[in-house]
């Protein structure tokens, strides 16, 4: 026995070949298989764990008209709930891109800190890993609820990843374009609100269900009719509570417009008395001032008449005074020296007399004489005296006639001093008075105003609706439904390929172990009439095959099971933001599958070795008498048949001959083939959408989304569009919506066109339902993709919501040809008809010049502040190209399988047809046929059949192509159907390729025969 | 000088390690037109010979000269257009190609020689009128070693070698076959060469040379051949 298994690994390594393409057949079969098979378990347990980890809410509730403490309460004595978390979020501008702003939480919705730590203080956020940058500052302009942020602007301190973010299209956005770009997470303290913005739900045992399963399902949907049994409830007692609120709001601020007034009206009146007090102060000073004035007067005439009276009395004296000089001969002015000299006289004379004696009469007439000197003496001081008092009282009268004129011109000033302030005053309350009548314009104004108010706010209270509660489960969130349905894709695809592969791969061992036994006969009869057991015999080819087939299944299934996976998780990074994928390296499946593989390798080993054990030890020493050559049909169509040159009479003979091997060639080929151009194929649906949608359909070079939306361009803008660079331009409206279609949440474009007439410019709209293209004048023209989805035709009506999930219906006029995203057109009149609203542009689309610099163009626009951002068509190219970009790493999957397929499938025909023909080759040889002559002999068949296989291969193509479309295809892109003829040819030229260098590795083989040693056996 | 000649012609296969001399020092000269028997036990090196000079094998040492040219110096390519047009093989268990009728067996041979005969006529000659289209599943063992006879015939070659035509046949059969050979060799002057185990049949040919042990241990000239029909089985 020892000796058997001895003489397997002989055989392993002599013909090294063979064990390797049994054992890579079974590898690449397995590997393709269990490969496939556990990608989706695979993302599956991925994305579960990743749920779990970051306790994704199951239900989150809004409403229209906020939450409340109430309702949290309400909700918690509900059955099924596990948790209920109040929070907050608001969606907000920042940076000219629309994010929403969330509040922290620790029990549910948390999230995945890629890099850096928690926000620790008010000033600090977590932000989107794949838009931010710790340290980056943000600064928010815009927030969906005014004020309801107490910190406007933000550092990252931690960068994110959430699974309530799975995919890179996050959804809708109450502010901006409506097109939600990124997210934040800041503190809960940071919200500035009386009420939730929402509640996240956890439901009971929801964790240990794997998610999108039934079982999840199940135990969410008692919860589900348990909210929606609490939602009408909820609804109207916050209707009223809302109500009541509201009622008191008008009620104070009706009483505090009243306290205002009231204040105002007591300021003003004080002022008033004020007022009044002034002006009766002015009316008594004025009359202090006339009284004055005329005390002054009189003061002053009185004062004159006494100047006057005493000027007249002096002027009498001194007239008399003059009289008596002019009498006495003598003037004032000499008045003095004429005294003098009489001085002297006198007192001469008085000498004398004392010389002369008194009785002398000399003495006598000179006493005589001094007597009349003494006299005039006398008379002369007299008149001095006189003099000296009239001069000393007219000093006098001067100096009091100054006085007087002194105290008159002082009074008069004091007077008009007060005069002055008088009217400064006077004038101050005028201004006073003047205020006052404005205070009481505007407090008349204002009791007005108070009255619409409140008048207004009467009326608004009659207004409120009733709040809405909205319960949303998971499939909220953009991607969780999306991932889910991408990843059942790939179990579609893994559906057909794996079988395809093991078909093929089990004939092809099949055809490989019935070779190697047929070519084993003499051994096994040996080994027969040496009085083996048919038992041991069987027992050493199933050694063969255990070694091959366990080293090929661990080969195959390691590969297999890291291997595609991970490419295939690869491609959904391009639409989502994924945690790590998790392999599941499952042994059970790793037995069943060794099992399963042994098992029918092992039946093939056993039937085929029955089929010459059933012989006597003797016949099976015997070579097995070779098949008859037979007639074919197509000899019996002669004119053909004649006209066959030799090779090809055997060629057509032989294929008709060895049946099984011909089948296989062909399946193998067919397969390998129908793979390839699949594979191209998948390139050529994708690759060239981006070029035509944004070169042939969506054809306008920029949108420019304004700052501020208009009904008409004014002048400013007008101006600018008048730009060199700018060739044509049309105002749109662009708002994004939301419609269901197969369960699923799908975005849409609204657009409407300001003048539909003209839009041949910038979007090629081509009919697919009509022969010519038209614009509905009343009605929506909807995008192909999204008519397929509804399951629309002409004349059908579609649903969309907005992001407060109201509901509009349009019927549809038109379908157009588009391939990427969904889209609706419709003019100004059909919006304003069916949205019941008037419309205003918010973008305008232009042609631009080809030599425009597009960042210049946008710097421009963005300086003068009159956009928030321009989107240039061809950067759309370039982030589509991004987001497929991943299938293309699938694509090569498939071309990579399906050359490896192809190249072991014909290395191993071929082996086995060089080796069932050895002698006929040899004896080719002998008869001296060149090596070209006996390769092309040999190769003809396989050529041929290769050639037969690419085409039934190319056109199983076609429909394996169109099948892996369909099942492929995303819900918002719409693939090319159809296969360019460059894949026919590459497909073609790829599988010819490997025949040839099959052929070639095998033309050593075949040359080297030892035709001798063929020859010489017997036959 | 004559039409075919070996002089000390050596062939040694190696095998591992050990040499085995599978022919050594073997010189004889083939007139043409000649029907030579190669005769020798079985593992005397007969067939090799036959191989050497047939150009399905290379000497290790020695001159092989066929209608003076030097085979033994022919490289791969020389050696296949020297059976192509030169050889004709007849071997023990006909090898004929199983998926083409008997005459497409002959025209198998003839389409890549240069002056080749007729093959309908060539498989009349050899008695095959009525089976020409036959495979060679349905003929029985001493008609296809005739379509095997008629291929190497067919060919036209300046040599014919058999070997063991016979071997896999009955008597009777055999006899006919070596007729065949025989009435071949002299209608058409085709230098034969037969390869036998068995005495009887030398007594055919125009010489006979004995091989043992890879040597030849003597030629001898038969003057007066005999006629198959006169062969004592």
């Amino acid at each position: 026995m020892r000796l058997l298994y001895k003489l397997s690994f002989v055989k392993m390594r002599k013909n090294i070949g063979r064990f390797l393409s049994v054992l890579f057949i079974v590898a690449l079969g397995v590997g393709f298989f269990a490969g496939l098979r556990e990608t989706t378990p695979d993302i599956h347990t991925t994305l579960d764990n990743y749920y779990d980890k970051y306790h994704l809410m199951d239900f989150k509730i809004v409403s229209t008209g906020g939450l409340t403490e109430d309702d949290v309460l309400s909700l918690k004595n509900l059955e099924y709930i596990e948790k209920v978390i109040p929070s907050y979020s608001t969606d907000a501008i920042i940076d000219g891109e629309e994010v929403r702003i969330h509040a922290i939480e620790d029990e549910v919705n948390t999230f995945d800190i890629i890099e850096g730590k928690m926000p620790t203080n008010e000033k600090e956020c977590l932000a989107d890993s794949t838009k931010y940058q710790i340290g980056d500052t943000l600064l928010i302009t815009k927030t969906s609820v005014d004020d309801i942020l107490k910190v406007e602007t933000y550092t990252v301190v931690g960068l994110i990843n959430s699974p309530m973010y799975l995919s890179r299209q996050m959804g809708i956005s109450s502010v901006g374009t409506g097109e939600l770009q990124s997210f934040i997470y800041v503190l809960k303290e940071n919200f500035n609100s009386s009420y939730y913005t929402e509640i996240y739900i956890t439901a009971q045992g929801a964790l240990d269900k794997l998610a999108y399963f039934e079982d999840y399902d199940k135990i969410t949907r008692k919860l589900l009719e348990k909210l929606e049994e609490l939602k009408p409830i909820r609804e109207t007692k916050r209707y009223e509570e809302i109500l009541e609120e509201a009622t008191l709001e008008i009620n104070k601020i009706e009483n505090e417009y009243n306290d205002q007034i009231n204040e105002a009206k007591i300021t003003l009146n004080d002022a008033l008395t004020e007022i009044n007090r002034g002006r009766e102060q002015i009316i008594k000073a004025k009359n202090e001032i006339a009284k004055n004035e005329n005390i002054l007067a009189t003061e002053e005439k009185n004062g004159i008449t006494k100047i006057n009276n005493a000027k007249e009395a002096w002027n009498n004296s001194y007239n008399t005074f003059i009289n008596t000089l002019k009498l006495a001969g003598l003037t004032e002015d000499t008045l003095e020296d004429v005294k003098k000299t009489l001085d002297t006289k006198v007192s001469e004379l008085e000498d004398l007399l004392l010389t002369i004696s008194k009785e002398d009469e000399i003495y006598t007439t000179y006493t005589k004489e001094l007597e009349n000197l003494k006299n005039e003496q006398k008379n002369l001081e007299t008149l001095i005296t006189t003099k000296n008092t009239l001069n000393a009282s007219k000093e006098e009268i001067e100096a009091n006639e100054k006085k007087l004129n002194e105290q008159i011109s002082a009074g008069k000033e004091e007077l008009e001093k007060a005069k002055q302030e008088v009217s400064e005053n006077e004038a101050k309350i005028n201004s006073a008075y003047e205020e006052y009548q404005e205070g009481l314009n505007t407090l008349n104004n204002k009791e007005a105003e108070l009255a619409q108010k409140i008048e207004e706010a009467k009326a608004s209270l009659k207004e409120i609706e009733k709040p809405e509660w909205y319960l949303l489960d998971r499939t909220d969130n953009n991607g969780y439904a999306s991932i889910w349905d991408d990843a059942s894709k790939v179990d579609a695809i893994a559906g057909i390929f794996p079988i395809f592969f093991i078909t093929v791969v089990a004939l092809m061992c099949f055809n490989t172990m019935n070779r190697m036994i047929e070519e084993e006969r003499g051994e096994i009869g040996i080994l027969s009439s040496l009085g083996y057991s048919w038992f041991m015999i069987i027992n050493g080819y199933l050694f063969y095959i255990f070694f091959a087939t366990v080293i090929g299944v661990t080969v195959g299934l390691l590969i297999g099971y890291t291997l595609i996976p991970n490419v295939i998780y690869s491609i959904y990074h391009a639409n989502y933001i994924l945690p790590q994928l998790q392999i599941n390296m499952k042994l059970l499946p790793f037995f069943v599958m060794i099992l399963v593989t042994l098992g029918l390798m092992s039946i093939i080993a056993i039937t085929t070795c029955l089929k010459e054990l059933k012989n006597a030890p003797a016949t099976i020493l015997r070579p097995a008498s070779p098949k008859r050559g037979k007639k074919v049909l197509l000899e019996h169509i002669k004119f053909i048949w004649k006209r066959l040159s030799f090779t090809w009479k055997v060629t057509v003979r032989n294929m008709f001959r060895y049946k099984k091997r011909i089948i296989m060639t062909v399946l193998g080929v067919v397969g390998s083939t129908a793979l390839l151009l699949t594979g191209f194929g998948l390139r050529d649906s994708i690759s060239g959408l981006a070029e035509l949608q944004y070169g042939k359909i969506n054809h306008y070079d920029a949108l420019f989304v304004m700052q501020n939306s208009f009904k008409e361009l004014d002048d400013e803008l007008k101006e600018r569009l008048a730009n060199d660079s700018i060739i044509e331009y049309m105002p749109i409206y662009q708002a994004s919506f939301t419609f269901d279609a197969k369960n699923l949440n799908h975005d849409v474009y609204l657009i409407v066109l300001n003048n539909p007439e003209n839009i041949d410019t910038f979007i090629t709209m081509n009919s697919k339902v009509n022969e010519e293209f038209t614009f509905p004048s009343d009605g929506v023209i909807i995008s192909e993709k999204m008519a397929d989805l509804l399951n629309v035709k002409i004349g059908d009506m579609i649903k969309i919501r907005n992001n407060n999930n109201e509901l509009v219906i349009l019927p549809v006029k038109e379908i157009i040809e588009n391939y990427t995203l969904h889209y609706i057109y419709m003019n100004e009149a059909t919006y304003e008809k069916y949205f019941e609203q008037e419309l205003s542009y918010n973008m305008i689309m232009a042609k631009l010049n080809s030599d425009t610099s597009h960042s210049i163009l946008a710097k421009e626009w963005m300086d003068a502040g009159l956009i928030s951002t321009i989107n240039f068509t061809e950067d759309n190219i370039q982030v589509f190209d991004n987001m497929v970009g991943g299938l293309n790493l699938i694509i090569l999957l498939i071309i990579g399988a399906s050359c490896m397929l192809a190249f072991i499938v014909l290395y191993n025909l071929t082996t086995i047809n060089i080796a069932e023909r050895l002698r006929e080759i040899s004896t080719l040889k002998v008869l001296g046929f060149y090596d070209k002559e006996v390769s092309s002999y040999v190769y003809r068949e396989t050529l041929l059949l290769t050639i037969i296989g690419i085409f039934i291969g190319l056109g199983a193509g076609i429909f394996l192509h169109m099948y892996v479309i369909n099942v492929a295809e995303t819900d918002n892109i719409l693939f090319l159907h159809n296969i360019l003829w460059p894949s026919y040819i590459y497909s073609f030229l790829i599988i010819i390729f490997f025949t040839v260098i099959v052929q070639i590795i095998t033309n050593r083989r075949l040359k080297k025969i030892d035709m001798i040693e063929s020859l010489k056996s017997v036959e | 000088m004559s039409y075919i000649e070996l002089k000390n012609v050596k062939k040694e296969y190696k095998m591992g390690e050990v040499t085995i001399k599978a022919a050594h020092d073997v010189s004889f000269t083939i007139e043409k037109g000649e029907l030579v028997v190669i005769l020798g036990p079985s593992g005397a090196g007969k067939t090799t010979i036959l191989n050497l000079l047939g150009g399905m094998d290379s000497a290790t040492s020695g001159h092989i000269i066929v209608d003076n040219e030097e085979i033994t110096a022919y490289n791969r390519k020389e050696l296949i257009a020297y059976r192509r047009n030169s050889i004709g093989f007849v071997f023990q268990f006909y090898n004929l190609v199983q998926n083409l009728t008997a005459l497409e067996n002959v025209e198998l041979a003839v389409q890549i020689c240069k002056n080749p005969l007729n093959p309908t006529k060539v498989l009349e000659q050899v008695g095959l009128k009525d089976r020409i289209n036959n495979f060679p599943g349905g003929l029985s063992g001493g008609e296809q070693q005739r379509v095997a006879i008629a291929r190497a015939i067919a060919k036209n070659p300046k040599l014919l070698l058999c070997d063991e035509p016979t071997g896999a046949l009955d008597s009777k059969t055999g006899v006919k076959i070596l007729d065949l050979l025989q009435k071949s060799c002299r209608n058409t002057g085709m230098t034969t060469i037969i390869i036998t185990h068995n005495a009887i049949i030398s007594e055919i040919a125009d010489k006979v040379i004995r091989i043992k042990n890879g040597t030849v241990e003597d030629i001898k000239i038969n003057k007066k051949p005999k006629d198959v029909k006169e062969l004592d089985w």
